[in-house]
This record gives C-alpha cells, sequence and structure tokens, in this order.
C-alpha cells in the first residue's frame, strides 16, 4: 500500500531510480517496434528512421508552409477568437441573471452537440475554405469557455462581491481587477479542453473540407496509399498534440501563479 | 435580570450625554424574514439601537441570533424586511457613502492576483483618489497595522492575522467615517486574536473612525467597546444595550482581572441567554415602573 | 412564490422563443438564404418525418451500438486498471510517461491507419471509440484513486484494514465522485468519435446520414439531423449525470 504523499516520505527512491524505471516502457515500446518492424517489413508499419525521414520530408521546408502553417493559423485565429468570444459573454452571462435564465436551455442543448456532428452543417454555411475551419473552431470553442466562465462568475465568492460594493468598485475597474482575475483558472480549464477539442476539429473539418493542410494531407496519403505520408502525418499529429499541451501547461502556470492563485498539482497527471 | 447596574450613579448620566448628539447609525425597528421550504423564518424581529461617533459599539448575541444579518442590512449588502437603518442621516439602501467594511473571511475578502498595496490602494482607486495621495495614504495605514515593508507581498504570503492586518488597513486607508467589522478575529488563533484586539483602539483614536462591529465571543465584545449591544435568541430583539467603563488604556491582562470586567462578562452571558419573550415580558413591567425611566436599552 | 416560478420556467421559454421567432422571421423574410439555413418550420417538420421513419432508426440504432460497444470497452479495461495503477506507486511511474504523451494527442490519429487495416465496419468504430474514451478515464480513474484522502487512509490503518477493505470502503467511495464525473465524460467524447468514424469512415449511422444530405445539398435534413444528434447527445448527457450523481450520493450537496 502506497500512501498518496509517498513522493514525499523519507521511504522514498532516489530521483535517479525514479527516471530510470519511468524511462523503461518508454523506450522498451520504442525498440520493440523498430525490431519488429525492421524485421516484419510490413509497408504498414514502417521502422521508425523510414518514419522520420517522411516525417522530414512532408512537413520541413515546402510542406511546412503550404500544409503546417495555414492550419496552424486557423487553428490560432479560431482558438482565441471562440476563447475571447467565450469569456466576455461568459462575464455578461454570469453577471445577468436574466440572460443567463433566458439562454440556458439553448445554451445547453448547443453544448450537447459534437463539434464534429456540427460540421456538415457549417459546411452548408460557410462552404470549403479557411472561414469552415475558422468558423467551426470559434463555434466549439465559444460555447465551452461560454458555459465554464459563466458557472465561474456565478460561482465567485460572495465576500468579493461584498467588498466591491462597500468600496465601491464598480465598472471596468470591477471588471479588470475582481471578476476577471477570478475566474482565470475556469477559464483556463476551459482553455485546456477546448485546446484539445480545436486541434480534433481542425483535423477533421481539414480531412473533410479543404485541399490543403494538416487533415487533408492525411487523408489524401491514406487515400492514395501513401503509408510513410500518412505516418508523418500522424506523428505530426501527436508532436502537435504533446507540445501545444507543454506550451499550455507552461502558461497556464505562469499567468495562475502571476495572479497569486494557486497552481493545482494534479496537473502532474490529470 | 440585572438591571440595576445601569442605575449606579456614576453610570447614570452617560446616555443623556449621547443622545444630544445626532447618532452616525440609527437603526429603527428592524425586521428581517428569510423565505425558507419549511416556511418563513424570522431572524430579526424588531431590532432597534443607536450609534454615536467616536464609540466602539459590538453587537454580540447567540448563534443565529442574526448579528452578522444586522451588520450587513446597516453596511447595505442586504435588505431588510421592514424598518429602517440610518448612516450619517441618510437611510441605507445600498452601500452607504464613508462607510469601510472588514469581513471574517481574510483569505476570502483580499484579493490575491494584487499585492498587499495593490489590495489597500484598490478601493481608494476605484473613489477617484489621485495615485500619489492613494499610495500615501495606503503605506501610512499598513504601516499602522504594522505591515510596512510587506506592500510588495501578495496575501496567500501571508499568514492568516497579517492577512486581517491588511484588510483593517484597507478599510482605514479608505479613511471612512464608520467602520464595520463582521467577526473580524474569529478566524485566527488565539494569540494573533489578542494582538489585533490591541491593534484596533490605538487606530480608533489614531484614525478618528467609529466602530460597530460583530462577535461571539464576550470578553472581546466587552474589553473593546463603549457599548455592547446584546441580541436575544431569534426572532431576535435587542436584550439590552450594555454600557461599559473599564479604565482606558485597556490592556489583555489589567482589564480583563477587573472586577468591573468580570461582572460585566456574567452580566452580558445571562443576557445572550435571554429570550425575546423575556425581554418583553420585562419591557412591560418596566414601562409600568415610572421609577426606571432612565433605562437604556429598549429605546 | 408564483414569482419564483414564473422566473424559473418563463425566462428560459422566453429565450426559446426569442431565437425560434428570429429564426423563423430571417429565414421566411429572406434575411438570410434559405439553401443554407432552411426555416424553423420546415426543420422541425423534417425532424419529426425522421423521427417517426422506421428507417432512420436503424442508422440511429446503428450509431448508439457502436457508441454502446466501444465506450462499454473502454470502461470495462480502464476502471479496473485504473484502480490497479491507482494504487501502486510503481505501476503508476511505469507507465506514466507514455500515459502522459498520449493524453493530448487527437483520437483521430490513427484513425488512417485503423481504416486501411481493419476497414470501415463495427470493429473499426469500436476501436476508436475505445482508445478516444480509454484514455482520458484510465487517467481520470488513477487520478481519482491515488488522491484519497491520507487522513482517511491512516484511519483505515489504524483499524487494521487490509487491501480489499481499503479499496472498498475507503478509496473507491472517495474516488466515485471524480469517477463518475470522468465516465460522463467518456460517454460524451465516445458520441463524438462515433461521428467521426462514420463522417470520414462511411459507417452507417447519423453521421453518414449528415454527410449525404449534406451532399445532396439538403440543408433541412442537415438541420433535422443535426438537431436529432443534440437530443441524442442530451440524452446521454442525461443517463450519465444521474450515473453521477448516484456516485455522489454519500456527499452532502454543497
Amino acid at each position: 500500500m502506497h500512501r498518496l504523499d509517498l513522493e514525499n516520505s523519507p521511504s522514498i527512491p532516489a530521483r535517479s531510480v525514479r527516471i530510470l524505471w519511468a524511462s523503461v516502457l518508454p523506450v522498451t515500446l520504442v525498440l520493440a517496434y523498430q525490431w519488429w518492424s525492421s524485421s516484419n517489413q510490413d509497408p504498414f508499419f514502417p521502422t521508425i528512421p523510414v518514419m522520420f525521414d517522411e516525417f522530414t520530408q512532408a512537413w520541413i521546408g515546402e510542406g511546412f508552409t503550404q500544409n503546417v502553417l495555414p492550419s496552424l493559423t486557423n487553428l490560432a485565429l479560431g482558438y482565441l477568437s471562440g476563447l475571447i468570444l467565450g469569456v466576455l459573454g461568459g462575464i455578461a452571462l454570469g453577471r445577468i441573471r436574466f440572460l443567463r435564465r433566458a439562454s440556458e436551455p439553448v445554451v445547453g442543448f448547443i453544448l450537447t452537440i459534437p463539434a464534429i456532428a456540427l460540421l456538415p452543417l457549417f459546411l452548408i454555411f460557410l462552404g470549403i475554405g479557411q472561414q469552415l475551419q475558422i468558423g467551426i473552431i470559434v463555434f466549439s470553442v465559444f460555447f465551452i469557455v461560454l458555459v465554464m466562465t459563466t458557472y465561474a462568475v456565478v460561482g465567485i465568492e460572495s465576500v468579493l462581491l461584498d467588498v466591491c460594493n462597500i468600496y465601491r468598485i464598480h465598472g471596468l475597474t470591477r471588471l479588470t481587477r475582481v471578476l476577471f482575475p477570478a475566474v482565470i483558472p475556469q477559464v483556463l480549464s476551459a482553455a485546456r479542453i477546448t485546446l484539445s477539442i480545436s486541434v480534433l476539429v481542425m483535423v477533421v473539418s481539414e480531412m473533410i473540407g479543404a485541399s490543403n493542410g494538416i487533415g487533408a494531407t492525411i487523408l489524401l496519403a491514406q487515400q492514395s496509399f501513401d503509408y510513410g505520408q500518412m505516418w508523418a502525418g500522424m506523428l505530426l499529429l501527436a508532436v502537435l498534440g504533446i507540445s501545444l499541451n507543454l506550451l499550455f501547461t507552461i502558461g497556464e502556470r505562469t499567468l495562475l501563479i502571476s495572479t497569486g492563485h494557486e497552481v493545482p498539482s494534479r496537473k502532474r497527471i490529470s | 435580570m440585572t438591571t440595576d447596574a445601569h442605575l449606579e450613579p456614576h453610570l447614570a448620566d452617560k446616555p443623556t450625554q449621547l443622545s444630544r448628539i445626532a447618532p452616525i447609525v440609527s437603526v429603527c425597528e428592524l425586521r428581517k424574514t428569510w423565505i425558507t421550504p419549511d416556511g418563513k423564518n424570522i431572524a430579526l424581529d424588531g431590532v432597534s439601537f443607536d450609534v454615536y461617533p467616536g464609540e466602539v459599539a459590538a453587537i454580540v448575541g447567540p448563534s443565529g441570533a442574526g448579528k452578522t444579518t444586522v451588520l450587513r442590512i446597516v453596511a447595505g449588502l442586504l435588505e431588510s424586511t421592514s424598518g429602517s437603518a440610518v448612516v450619517s442621516g441618510e437611510t441605507v439602501d445600498g452601500p452607504p457613502e464613508g462607510v469601510a467594511m472588514v469581513f471574517q473571511d481574510y483569505s476570502r475578502s483580499l484579493l490575491p492576483w494584487l499585492t498587499v498595496l495593490g489590495n489597500v490602494t484598490l478601493p481608494m482607486r476605484a473613489n477617484g483618489v489621485k495615485k500619489k495621495e492613494a499610495l500615501d495614504r495606503a503605506r501610512h495605514a499598513l504601516a499602522s497595522v504594522g505591515l510596512a515593508g510587506k506592500e510588495k507581498i501578495h496575501p496567500r504570503q501571508l499568514s492568516g492575522g497579517m492577512q486581517q492586518r491588511v484588510a483593517i488597513a484597507r478599510a482605514l486607508a479608505f479613511q471612512p467615517t464608520l467602520l464595520l467589522m463582521d467577526e473580524p478575529f474569529a478566524s485566527v488563533d488565539a494569540q494573533t486574536r489578542m494582538d489585533l484586539e490591541d491593534l484596533v483602539i490605538p487606530l480608533r483614536d489614531e484614525y478618528g473612525v467609529t466602530i460597530l462591529f460583530v462577535t461571539h465571543d464576550i470578553d472581546e465584545a466587552i474589553y473593546l467597546s463603549d457599548r455592547v449591544i446584546s441580541l436575544t435568541t431569534p426572532p431576535s430583539v435587542v436584550g439590552e444595550i450594555v454600557e461599559v467603563h473599564l479604565p482606558t488604556p485597556r490592556t489583555q491582562v489589567a482589564t480583563k482581572k477587573h472586577p468591573e470586567f468580570a461582572r460585566l462578562r456574567e452580566h452580558v452571558l445571562s443576557l445572550v441567554r435571554s429570550t425575546p419573550e423575556s425581554v418583553r415580558a420585562q419591557e412591560q413591567t418596566l414601562k409600568s415602573d415610572p421609577t426606571n425611566e432612565e433605562n437604556t436599552w429598549a429605546s | 412564490m408564483t414569482m419564483r416560478i414564473l422566473q424559473r420556467f418563463a425566462v428560459p421559454l422566453i429565450g426559446i422563443f426569442v431565437i425560434a421567432s428570429v429564426w423563423e422571421i430571417g429565414t421566411t423574410r429572406g434575411w438570410v438564404n434559405t439553401n443554407s439555413v432552411p426555416t424553423l418550420h420546415e426543420t422541425v417538420a423534417r425532424t419529426y418525418e425522421l423521427l417517426v421513419n422506421s428507417e432512420f432508426y436503424e442508422y440511429l440504432g446503428g450509431t448508439l451500438q457502436a457508441w454502446a460497444v466501444g465506450l462499454a470497452w473502454a470502461v470495462v479495461l480502464a476502471i479496473p486498471l485504473g484502480i490497479v495503477f491507482g494504487l501502486n506507486y510503481w505501476a503508476y511511474s511505469f507507465i506514466r510517461l507514455p500515459l502522459e504523451a498520449i493524453r493530448p494527442v487527437p483520437p483521430v490519429v490513427i484513425l488512417p491507419l485503423a481504416l486501411l487495416i481493419i476497414g470501415g465496419g463495427l470493429r473499426f468504430q469500436a476501436t476508436l471509440i475505445f482508445q478516444g474514451a480509454f484514455w482520458p478515464l484510465l487517467i481520470t480513474v488513477i487520478y481519482a484513486i491515488r488522491s484519497t484522502d491520507a487522513v482517511s487512509l491512516d484511519t483505515a490503518r489504524s483499524f487494521r484494514f487490509g487491501l480489499l477493505r481499503t479499496v472498498a470502503f475507503v478509496r473507491l467511495p472517495a474516488a466515485a465522485p471524480l469517477i463518475g464525473s470522468g465516465l460522463r465524460l467518456a460517454a460524451a467524447t465516445a458520441f463524438g468519435v462515433t461521428l467521426v468514424t462514420e463522417i470520414l469512415g462511411g459507417a452507417s449511422g447519423i453521421g453518414t446520414q449528415l454527410m449525404i444530405a449534406q451532399s445532396g445539398g439538403d440543408a433541412t435534413s442537415v438541420f433535422a439531423v443535426t438537431i436529432i444528434a443534440g437530443i441524442v447527445g442530451l440524452i446521454i448527457s442525461g443517463a450519465f449525470g444521474k450515473i453521477e450523481k448516484s456516485f455522489l450520493s454519500w456527499q452532502v450537496a454543497s
């Protein structure tokens, strides 16, 4: 039986032992795959050096400007505008009870529609092109951030609002100095959830309705049985997901610390 | 009831003196009912008292007596069901001007994303005080509560007692005419509590502020106050307003050893256990007894 | 009291009414092109047509079957594995790095490969849905088990509880609320991935209906099927919300 605070207890093994132990599985997996793929010569499963070769060919240089950059631009534009709109809307809904109640059923319903199911609708509405990618990312980010920010604003410590009322802190000062900083932790968790959703939505929407971009390239490779290119795409998506998440974690930490919020330790696992 | 305490010769003249000055807080027949799933819950059933400029007044009462409710109505944070609260001559409908408040929960009432200095200056800046003046007033207030040199620290890095000092500095730098405190020292340890108590009286003198505070601690109420307003069990009314005439300056050891302190303590303790019915009965007998006209309570 | 009831029910109705009238008036007056946004009454009529049509239920059934199979595998494997890895520090730190690497990777990553290897049937769908729901759920269960309050564990130890008893009476009840919300999220994710497998992989279901309607330029059907997808999502989140609540039953509502 190990206690929760095992990491801090004196019986804990040395750091080096723990790092060694933690790297056993990843190293074994990589080596085993390399051995298996090189002995099998299965076209579905290229060896790791081949994968890296394909990766460089597909995504570095021209591939980057033609396919990766447009995808990332759409992602950034859609994600950030969805986030900003969602936070502003959430603060409005959180503060104005009538609006919150009136929008509750409609917003709640839209929220249960999986973002992917909205793709055909957006295709009809926006047609194929950049506006489709950006539009559907904005839409799927907006509603989640909207709802989570609304809850956060409603859940702001009533004492903080008392302080604002007593000391006559109103308007813009209240918004920028009290309301907005207070909801930062919840906005960040909404931002984290929606970040992975927007990557998913971006890829799928490119697979359906785009001529270039990461998703389009991957689907084209799969349809033309170009396994190397396909693997390069899968690798890119993995790298993209992991590095965006890493970037986000660093940004989140910095923002939480600079605004005096506690940094949740569970981020190590969840 | 030990009402005869107020008829002792050296105490008898104080209320008449006070009644010549206009009160800064005048609470009249305050009623508050909550609608709960089980029906109506009467918290306050006609609470009346005055607070005069320059004094420290404490509201005490048993748990659930609506002490905080009274304070929040005076602060304009809560609407009463009926009756009125008047602060500085104006009927309260929303937080009145010139009022500051210190809340029980210091860890929630301070803004963790602002520094200590930022917390203290924010109310002033939001009310149009020039930056330089706000900073001067904030630094002065922080020095007065013993937090000089901690201006750039974030509240979470301070101990509970220190955080409550920041909250007090924030209130004082605002330069209110009336300072309300809701169980201000209930969430700190016993030693810190005494330190904070001993901070209040000199600050009152320095800033010339009237203080009305709520506490469940009878010792604290007597130790700090000029008058103790005692509420009954709910539906609450004012049981009695007890004048405290203890020698000044008050100190934790000497004051609490004083025989008058012990007597007041026993008296307030018995008041806190009284019910609205017993108070009304008492009122009735006093009204029919012309010799008791000078009584200070249930005005 | 009547005022409260009015606020509780009338205000949300006002919201629905406003949206519905803007939609209907906007489309019938021609403010927006009805080729891309159908009128409200047409959409409602089409939704109703679909809901009374038995053929549509075959598609809906296909979607729900894939969803249920994939999710069931994820739940059946993730919960016991999560408990084991949550209990043992060494087991957990053994899989931790790969697990953290997988978590942020979008679940569609393996779609092209799976499509090639398995083809487009139920097995393909179930595989994708499984790996979309399994990893987040596993991580949640591990975290939930690991985050048992240290005081509760000390209490259990002072009563000389064995491993099984500690798990059954201390760790699992403490972890239940988190696991409950993890299940609700997994169910929603699985539903989303199900639609992805249909839209991209062509497996039969409401996702394919959406794509067929879209490619035929039938905006009314696209809106109607999207609304039905929303209703299914609502039912799923409602059902799993109930499960989550029952997992919370020991906690005092706060």
